[in-house]
C-alpha cells in the first residue's frame, strides 16, 4: 500500500507492504533508525511520532497515515543538535553508533520541551533506549551539558 | 572526539547489516527446539508453503553441517538430536516476517525427551570436555607443621551475560551465487571459513565485509558465525538476499551467555602470612558443545595465584559439558571468576594470619624478578605497590577499614546493638592479559601489510580495529613517518581475509597487536623510501611467541599484561537490604592509552557490566538510579605500548565491592551474583 506522511517535515509518498512495521519501512528510508529487538524492548528504533518518542517497531506502517515523522536527520540542522552534540563533547561520552541516533533524538525531545527537567524526566530519557553499553551516568552528564549549552545559547 | 565523527555517528552515518536492506530481501525465522534434550522425531508441515517461502533443515546443508572453532564446534542445525533448549533446528524463509509468524505455527515439531546431562557441578568427573592438571609441588611436607596456616573455601560464581546490541544481525547478498555476507565480526576468517564448508563453496564465492563493532564489548566471537551462515545458507537455498534477525522472542540470545564456574582453594600460609602453596580445582560450564575448553582452562591455570607470587602449585582444572547453550567466550576468558575469588580468598587468609588484607597482600604481591610456575620470569615491575597507593591515599582506606573492622568487634561483643546502618571498604587487585594461549595456526596470526606506491599509501588490516578513531591515529601516524597527505592513505579489511587465516589471535580488539605491527611496517617503508624504487610492500605477521609451550605449560605467553587496583566504599542499610555505593577508585595500568576519551568509556561500560552480574536481580541496587555513582578512575601509564583494556575492570571491580559487603555484613561472600541473601541479617 502507498501512504502519504510527513518525513522530517517533508511531505512524502511511502510504498510498502501495509502489516510492516514503521520501523521496518523507515530502516530502507533513513539512516538514522536502527531497528534492535524489533520487539519495543531497546528502543534503537525510536523516532518522534507528531513529536512524541516512539519505539517505531510497535507502530504498524498503515497507522501513520498523514501523521508527522522525524527521524534524527531531521533535526540535524537545528539548533538544539548543535547543543547536544556540545555536550556529548563536553562530558567526553564515546557514544554507542548503534543507538547514538535514538539516544539524540531522546535529548532532543527532553531539551525542546524543558529548559529545567526534572530528575523523573531525565530518567525517563534515559530508561527510554534500554542498553547498557553506553555508560548512564555519563549520559546524564551529556545531557546536563547540553542543558547548559541552550542555556548559554539563549541566554548568554 | 573528533566532533565530525561524533556527529555521524548521530546522525546514524555508521552503517549496519539491516540497513541498506532493499525492499526484495527475505528474512529468516528460527524453529528452534522447545525442549532441553531429546531426538527429533518429526518435523513436517500440512500445507504447502506459499510461493517464496521455504524451510530448510539440516538435510538440506549442500556441505558440512558444522560451526568449526577449531578448539570445540557445534552444528548449524540440529539433525536428530537436540542437546540444549532453543537449540537451532530449522529455518523459516520468506518475504514477509509475520507470515513466517502464521508457517511456523503449521509447522509440526515432534521430539522424543531424553534424560539431560547433570547440573553444573565442581565435583562432576564424568562430562569433561578438557581437563589439565598441574602440580609443581606437594603439600606433603607441610601437612603436619603447627606453624602452618590451612585455610580453604569454595566460590561458585555464576555467569555474566553481555546485555549489550547491537545484536549481531547479518545479511547475505546473493550476487550471482558469489555469497557477499554483511556482519558485525572481528573475524572474517572464522566466517568465511565455516560459510564455505557449510556450503561447499571455493574461497572466492564467499565474501564477507565486515562492520565496525566499537563500544561494545567484543568478543562476540560465535553468534556472527552462527548468524552469517543462517543468512548464507538461506540465500543459497532461496537464491535471493536474506537477513538474519536477532530477536528475543525467538529466545535467541544478544550474547551468548558465560557459564558458571565452581572453584575451590586451598592454602598454607606462614606466620608472616606469606603464600607457600596453594591448591585451586576449578570447573567451567561449558554448555552443550563446549568451545575453547582448553583456552579458557589453561587460561585460568595460568593465573592460579592472581596477582600472588606463589610457586608451589597444585592445579586440576576442567570444562564440564552441560545441557545448556553453547557458553561465549569473553575477553578475559573466565578470568574475572577466578580473579575475583582470589581476591575474596586473600581476605580470608589475611584474617586467619591476624593481618589486615592490605599487609596479607603486600607480602604476597608479585613483582619484578619473580618466576611464574610454568618457568618464565616476570620481566616488568608491574608497579603494584604504586597502584596500591594510588588508591589507598586518596580513599582514605587504612583509616576507614580499621574503623569499620572496631565497629564489626563491638557488634560482636554486643549483638544487641546492631546499627540500622553499616558500611564497609575494601582493595582488590586484578591483571589481564590478551592473546590467545594456543598455537593453533588458524588462531593466532594476524597480519598486517602495507604497501606505498604512487597513489599513496594503502594498509590491509586482518579486521576492523576496536574503534573507528584508531584509523585517524593509524593514519596520522603514517602521515607524518612519511610524510604524505593523510588523505593518500587507505584502510582495506576485506582482501587480507581472502588469503590468509587471521584467526582471533588476541583479545582487546586486535589494538595492542596490530598498532605495534603497523608502526614497524611505518617505519621500515620510511628507511626504504628513496633508497629503493616504488612500490614499496612491508608485511607484519604476528604469531604466538615462541617461548611459550602450550602443551607441557612451559615458558610466557604473554607479551603484555595489564594491571588495575579498585577501592570501593558502601553502606548496608539492613532495613531495607539496599546498597548505596559510595566511593569508588579504579587505578590501571594499560599501558599507552591511544584514545582516552574511549578508554573511559570502556571503563564506563565495564563498571555498568560489573555492576549488572554482582546484582543480577537489580531491586537492591539500580545502576540505573545510581546515575551519579562517585567513581574515580586514573591510568597510570608507565609503558610505551598499548596494553589491554576490556575486561580488566571486571576482574578487580566485583571482588572489590564482594569483600566491601563482606565487611559490612560480617559475612564472608562465596556467591555471585549477591543477593540479599547474602548480606541479610537474621531476624
Ligand atoms: S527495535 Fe524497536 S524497540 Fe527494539
Ligand atoms: S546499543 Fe547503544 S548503548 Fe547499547
Amino acid at each position: 500500500m502507498t501512504i502519504e506522511l510527513f518525513l522530517n517535515g517533508e511531505h512524502k509518498k511511502l510504498t510498502a507492504q501495509a502489516d510492516l512495521a514503521l520501523s521496518q519501512v523507515l530502516q530502507l528510508e533513513c539512516r538514522g533508525v536502527n531497528p534492535g529487538c524489533g520487539k519495543g524492548y531497546c528502543g534503537c528504533c525510536t523516532v518522534l511520532l507528531n513529536g512524541k518518542l516512539t519505539y517505531s517497531c510497535q507502530i504498524p506502517f498503515f497507522s501513520v497515515k498523514n501523521q508527522s515523522i522525524m527521524t534524527v536527520e531531521g533535526i540535524q540542522t537545528s539548533n538544539i543538535f548543535s547543543d547536544i552534540l556540545k555536550g556529548m563533547k563536553r562530558a567526553k561520552l564515546d557514544i554507542c553508533d548503534y543507538c547514538a541516533p535514538a539516544r539524540t533524538l531522546s535529548f532532543y525531545s527532553l531539551l525542546k520541551r524543558a529548559d529545567r527537567p526534572n530528575n523523573q524526566e531525565i530518567q525517563e530519557v534515559l530508561s527510554s533506549i534500554h542498553c547498557s553499553c553506553t555508560h548512564i551516568p555519563l549520559l546524564n552528564q551529556a545531557i546536563f551539558y547540553s542543558l547548559e549549552e541552550k542555556y548559554t545559547r539563549l541566554h548568554g | 572526539m573528533n566532533e565530525r565523527y561524533l556527529k555521524d555517528k548521530l546522525l546514524g552515518k555508521i552503517r549496519y547489516p539491516q540497513n541498506n536492506t532493499s525492499k526484495k530481501i527475505l528474512y529468516i525465522k528460527l524453529i528452534c527446539s522447545p525442549i532441553e534434550r531429546g531426538s527429533i522425531e518429526e518435523l513436517s508441515w500440512t500445507e504447502p508453503f506459499p510461493k517464496d517461502y521455504f524451510l530448510i533443515k539440516a538435510k538440506d546443508i549442500p556441505g558440512k553441517n558444522t560451526i568449526d572453532f577449531g578448539d570445540g564446534s557445534f552444528p548449524l542445525l540440529a539433525d536428530e538430536e537436540v542437546y540444549y533448549p532453543y537449540q537451532p533446528i530449522a529455518l523459516l524463509v520468506g518475504p514477509a516476517p509475520q507470515v513466517l509468524k502464521e508457517l511456523e505455527e503449521t509447522v509440526k515439531l515432534k521430539i522424543n525427551k531424553k534424560e539431560i546431562l547433570p547440573e553444573f557441578n565442581i565435583s562432576e568427573q564424568e562430562q569433561c570436555s578438557y581437563q589439565r592438571e598441574i602440580r609443581t609441588s606437594s603439600s606433603d611436607g607441610l601437612e603436619n607443621k603447627s606453624e602452618i596456616i590451612w585455610v580453604e573455601d569454595y566460590f561458585e560464581m555464576e555467569g555474566q551475560q553481555h546485555s549489550s546490541f547491537p545484536p549481531a544481525h547479518s545479511r547475505c547478498q546473493n550476487e550471482g551465487m558469489v555469497f557477499n555476507i554483511h556482519c558485525i565480526t572481528q573475524w572474517p576468517w572464522i566466517i568465511k571459513k565455516n560459510v564455505q564448508q557449510l556450503l561447499k563453496l571455493p574461497k572466492k564465492m564467499v565474501k564477507i565485509r565486515c562492520y565496525p563493532c566499537e563500544n561494545h564489548q567484543e568478543s562476540k566471537i560465535f553468534h556472527p558465525v552462527q548468524t552469517a551462515s543462517f543468512c548464507a545458507l538461506a540465500s543459497f537455498i532461496s537464491k535471493k538476499n536474506c537477513l538474519f534477525q536477532i530477536n528475543p522472542e525467538d529466545n535467541y540470545f544478544y550474547a551468548p551467555p558465560k557459564g558458571k564456574v565452581g572453584i575451590y582453594l586451598k592454602a598454607a600460609c606462614n606466620h608472616r602470612g606469606e603464600l607457600l602453596h596453594l591448591k585451586l580445582d576449578f570447573s567451567l560450564e561449558g554448555g552443550a558443545y563446549p568451545l575453547w575448553s582448553k583456552e579458557r582452562v589453561d587460561r585460568m591455570c595460568f593465573f592460579t595465584s592472581g596477582v600472588y607470587h606463589c610457586r608451589n602449585l597444585e592445579i586440576h582444572g576442567k570444562m564440564q559439558r552441560t545441557t545448556s547453550m553453547p557458553t561465549g567466550l569473553f575477553p578475559d576468558g573466565d578470568l574475572s571468576s577466578l580473579l575475583t575469588s582470589i581476591e575474596l580468598f586473600s581476605n580470608i587468609m589475611a584474617e586467619e594470619c591476624k593481618m589486615t588484607p592490605l599487609e596479607w597482600k603486600t607480602v604476597n604481591l608479585i613483582k619484578r624478578g619473580n618466576g611464574w610456575f610454568t618457568g618464565a620470569l616476570l620481566a616488568r615491575n608491574p608497579s603494584l605497590d604504586e597502584l596500591i597507593k594510588a588508591v589507598v591515599e586518596p580513599s582514605d582506606y587504612q583509616r576507614k577499614y580499621s574503623a569499620y573492622q572496631y565497629q564489626n568487634h563491638l557488634i560482636k561483643k554486643d549483638s544487641s546493638k546492631k546499627p540500622q546502618k553499616s558500611k564497609g571498604i575494601a582493595l582488590s587487585l586484578g591483571c589481564i592479559a590478551n592473546n590467545f594461549l594456543t598455537q593453533q595456526r588458524d588462531q593466532s596470526p594476524a597480519t598486517i601489510s602495507m604497501t606505498l606506491d604512487q597513489q599513496g599509501l594503502s594498509i590491509e588490516l586482518p579486521a576492523p580495529p576496536g574503534h573507528g578513531q584508531l584509523y585517524k591515529i593509524w593514519s596520522s601516524m603514517a602521515s607524518e613517518a612519511l610524510s604524505i597527505d593523510e588523505n593518500n592513505i587507505r584502510f582495506d579489511i576485506y582482501k587480507s581475509e581472502e588469503n590468509n587465516p587471521e584467526g582471533p589471535s588476541c583479545f582487546s580488539r586486535n589494538v595492542t597487536i596490530i598498532h605495534h605491527q603497523i608502526k614497524q611496517c611505518i617505519n621500515q617503508i620510511a628507511k626504504k623510501r628513496f633508497r629503493e624504487p616504488l612500490p614499496l610492500f612491508e608485511t607484519r605477521r604476528f604469531r604466538r611467541s615462541r617461548n611459550w609451550d602450550d602443551d607441557n605449560f612451559k615458558g610466557h605467553p604473554y607479551q603484555h599484561l595489564s594491571w588495575g587496583a579498585a577501592v570501593v566504599e558502601l553502606e548496608l542499610n539492613h532495613e531495607d537490604n539496599s546498597i548505596n555505593i559510595q566511593q569508588i577508585y579504579i587505578v590501571l595500568e594499560s599501558g599507552k592509552i591511544l584514545l582516552p576519551s574511549v578508554a573511559s568509556s570502556v571503563v564506563n561500560q565495564a563498571i555498568g557490566q560489573s555492576l549488572q552480574w554482582i546484582f543480577k536481580s537489580t531491586e537492591n541496587y539500580n545502576p540505573m538510579g545510581e546515575n551519579t555513582l562517585p567513581f574515580n578512575l586514573q591510568f597510570l601509564e608507565t609503558s610505551k605500548e598499548p596494553k589491554a583494556l576490556d575486561g580488566l575492570v571486571q576482574n578487580i571491580l566485583p571482588a572489590a565491592i564482594m569483600q566491601a559487603i563482606a565487611q559490612a555484613s560480617c559475612k564472608n561472600q562465596h556467591f555471585l551474583p549477591v543477593t540479599p541473601g547474602n548480606w541479610e541479617r537474621k531476624k
